[in-house]
């Protein structure tokens, strides 16, 4: 390669480009607008290790490296600078680093520019002037790019830190010979005097402005000064205390976040403090009435209160943020009145039980005289063919080609319905297929959900707890636990049935006179089906038990088995032991 | 084990456990540089070939901290799946959730003391490198 070349670049609004200006005072050094260069080598790679013809040996191996080399050359042919700095955040990722390692002279070397992220996301909110702030920062293009670069350039430095030279926002603008002279030192750069009152940023913003077809993307002014403050806090609202990411470069964090009323009603909530939650949901009524995570917690506990179709109204405005685990469906339909006759498509989202729970709402908007299309996960959509309403079933990913005058979406279906509680009905709705019994009663048995979020619910419980609390009861057990590594928790003396599809699940459930389970999918649909159902439950349960008591108005055929203490499962336990020797009949074969 | 290499114009061609019919074999002997346990390993390897029998020298790299955080992490973890593992195996009548609860009890307890070091001697005092590579499951 004929020249030397290194890397730059940044997390958006940090200083990357008005750091370009600078290096770019330096007849030794020429540094890029944002470069495609790392697309172009990463495209050139991956076509060489795909294609057959250029079979990926050692020779070939070499020759893909000569060739990445003189794309870099081509790339800068025109430059006569010795030193070459290429600016594209694409070059932030542990591939792409090891590759190029080996393509070009030497270390690996990158300078990133860094700042408080609250303000970085300011800054772009400033510039992007958005009427809905919470639906700019959940979904713009924007904020997405700034988060992952954030995350993996965590992930790099953390591994290669000698890799990188970090060049804080702050620093650069108070003391910039500082910063300068420690890129000379990194990049081994022979001394040059920069002149930071006469900084040309006007290439470097063209180019930028061309390529992001928009103006004013950035403002470089010639003398170097902090542009304007940005007080993000006041920007950024609600969101502010979620982007207070650590800064890793330091070795001390040099921010102290006081932790938000949303997080303390939150650490309330999971120790069984209601009474402190539910104060902080009245404080935050006051002071940020539309934080959609904090209206949307409101709904849980106007659930808690039993006020059906004010909770469910507000937990609607959670949908904005993701509360549900989905984004907004990409539908141009109107969201369905509730009264309007037509097509509805019922959009069932967050997980598998939450889906499963959803689709019972398809009878009772089809009895408002509408056609019921439901659009579910993939996985589901054979269960779901029968339940009553249900006109026809898709799968998510179909759901924007079905015709359809309205959409409801599953979790929300209650508002629209205009429902409160003496409306909910708990009667089975997914349909039990015959199943042969045997001369004992068989209990299944669901120890975990998916462990991606069980953590994050609190609701995991030791699995020992389970099999010591059942073990004596005379009955056959069966493992309804799908996830192989989990599997491994389950004793010899319960038994694994086929569980592929949900289909056998079905027909293992089925097969039950009692399931016992965590709160997970497999619940949902033994419920769903009219199975005697022993739930246990975390002390802050899923909103539908957030009703105190051990019976839910969702499915008659639950009993409830709440922690009672958080960080302490044995009490649920103690009473599920205690019910198997009292009650027997609960789990009497009923077929 | 005997180990041989194979020289063709001053470069290793070959090593292994017998020699062929072709030219150029030389006897080897391996040399594995002494390490300080749990914070150096054996990486590579080169060749000496000015020794005779060649010498193929193993090079020492350095352990992380995190990398040996994350191995003794590995190893509490699979230490209580082992015995829970015996549990499973066992009659339901001998099932003893107990000891299910001790042994997570202790692989916690492990964890959290693993995580809370940040330098190799802090994890020398815990003394875990041992007992992990050789429990007694009881």
């Amino acid at each position: 390669m004929k020249n030397k070349l290194h890397f730059l670049s940044g997390i958006p609004y940090s200083g990357s480009t008005l750091l370009s200006a600078i290096l770019n005072q330096n007849p030794q050094t020429h540094v890029s607008t944002t470069s495609g260069l790392v697309h172009a080598l990463a495209g050139l790679a991956n076509t060489w290790k795909s294609n057959e013809i250029l079979i990926y040996n050692d020779d070939e191996h070499k020759k893909l490296i000569q060739n990445m080399r003189n794309m870099i050359d081509i790339c800068y042919e025109d430059i006569d600078k010795p030193v070459i700095i290429d600016k594209s955040r694409g070059w932030i990722g542990p591939n792409i680093m090891r590759s190029v390692s080996k393509v070009i002279d030497g270390q690996f070397k990158m300078i990133v520019t860094v700042r408080f992220l609250p303000d970085c996301v300011a800054e772009l909110v400033n510039f992007a002037k958005p009427n809905n702030l919470d639906e700019f920062i959940e979904l713009d293009e924007s904020i997405q790019n700034l988060k992952s670069t954030y995350i993996s350039l965590e992930e790099v430095y953390k591994h290669k830190p000698d890799n990188f030279l970090i060049v804080e926002y702050e620093d650069l603008i108070k003391n910039p010979k500082i910063q300068l002279d420690r890129i000379h030192e990194f990049l081994e750069l022979p001394s040059f005097e920069y002149d930071f009152n006469n900084i040309d940023g006007s290439k470097v913003l063209k180019d930028d402005e061309n390529l992001f077809n928009t103006d004013e993307f950035h403002d470089i002014k010639p003398v170097l000064a902090k542009q304007k403050d940005v007080n993000s806090k006041d920007i950024l609202q609600h969101h502010y205390i979620p982007f207070c990411q650590p800064e890793f470069w330091l070795d001390q964090p040099r921010t102290i976040i006081e932790p938000h009323d949303i997080d303390l009603q939150l650490e309330a909530a999971i120790k069984g403090d209601f009474a402190e939650a539910w104060r902080l949901a009245e404080k935050l009524e006051k002071e940020e009435p539309n934080n959609p995570r904090a209206v949307f917690n409101r709904g849980w506990y106007y659930l808690r209160q039993n006020q059906v179709q004010k909770g469910y109204q507000l937990m609607d405005a959670g949908r904005v943020v993701g509360v549900f685990g989905n984004s907004k469906p990409n539908l141009s339909s109107p969201r369905w009145d509730g009264k309007s006759k037509g097509i509805v498509l019922l959009y069932l989202e967050g997980g598998l039980g939450d889906q499963i729970h959803q689709v019972r709402y398809a009878k009772n908007i089809a009895q408002r005289g509408c056609k019921v299309i439901v659009a579910c996960s993939g996985s589901l959509c054979s269960l779901f063919a029968d339940v009553e309403g249900v006109s026809s079933v898709v799968q998510h990913e179909a759901m924007p080609g079905v015709h359809h005058n309205y959409w409801v979406a599953g979790m929300s279906a209650v508002v629209p319905l205009g429902f409160e509680l003496s409306d909910l009905d708990g009667s089975a709705y997914i349909s039990k297929p015959t199943s042969i019994t045997g001369s004992k009663k068989r209990i299944g048995l669901r120890w975990q959900g998916n462990p991606d979020f069980e953590s994050d619910h609190h609701k995991l419980f030791p699995f020992e707890l389970m099999f010591s609390a059942i073990k004596d009861v005379d009955a056959e057990f069966i493992s309804l636990q799908r996830d192989a590594t989990i599997k491994n928790s389950c004793p010899s003396w319960v038994k694994t049935v086929p569980l592929n599809t949900w289909e056998d699940t079905r027909n293992a459930v089925a097969s039950c006179d009692l399931v016992i389970s965590a709160c997970t999918s497999v619940s949902h649909l033994s419920g769903a089906m009219g199975i005697p159902t022993w739930v246990i439950l975390p002390v802050l349960p899923y909103f539908l038990y957030a009703k105190e008591g051990n019976k839910t108005p969702y499915y008659d055929s639950f009993t409830l088995f709440r922690q009672e203490q958080y960080g302490e499962w044995k009490a649920p336990f103690n009473k599920i032991t205690q019910s198997l020797s009292v009650e027997p009949e609960k789990i009497r074969r009923i077929k | 084990m005997s180990l041989y290499v194979r020289i063709e114009d001053g470069e290793v061609k070959n090593c292994q456990g017998t020699t062929d019919d072709r030219p150029g074999w030389k006897s080897a002997v391996e040399v594995r540089p002494t390490i300080i346990p749990h914070r150096q390993a054996h990486s590579n390897h080169i060749f000496d070939l000015t020794k005779d029998p060649v010498e193929i020298i193993y090079l020492i790299e350095n352990i992380e901290v995190d990398v040996r955080k994350a191995g003794l992490k590995s190893k509490s973890e699979f230490l209580f799946k082992q015995i829970v593992e015996i549990q499973n195996l066992l009659d339901r009548s001998q099932y003893n959730a107990e000891a299910i609860e001790t042994a997570r009890q202790q692989m916690n307890t492990k964890i959290a003391s693993i995580d809370a070091c940040t330098t190799h001697d802090q994890l020398d005092s815990l003394a875990l490198d041992n007992q992990l590579d050789n429990p007694v499951l009881v």
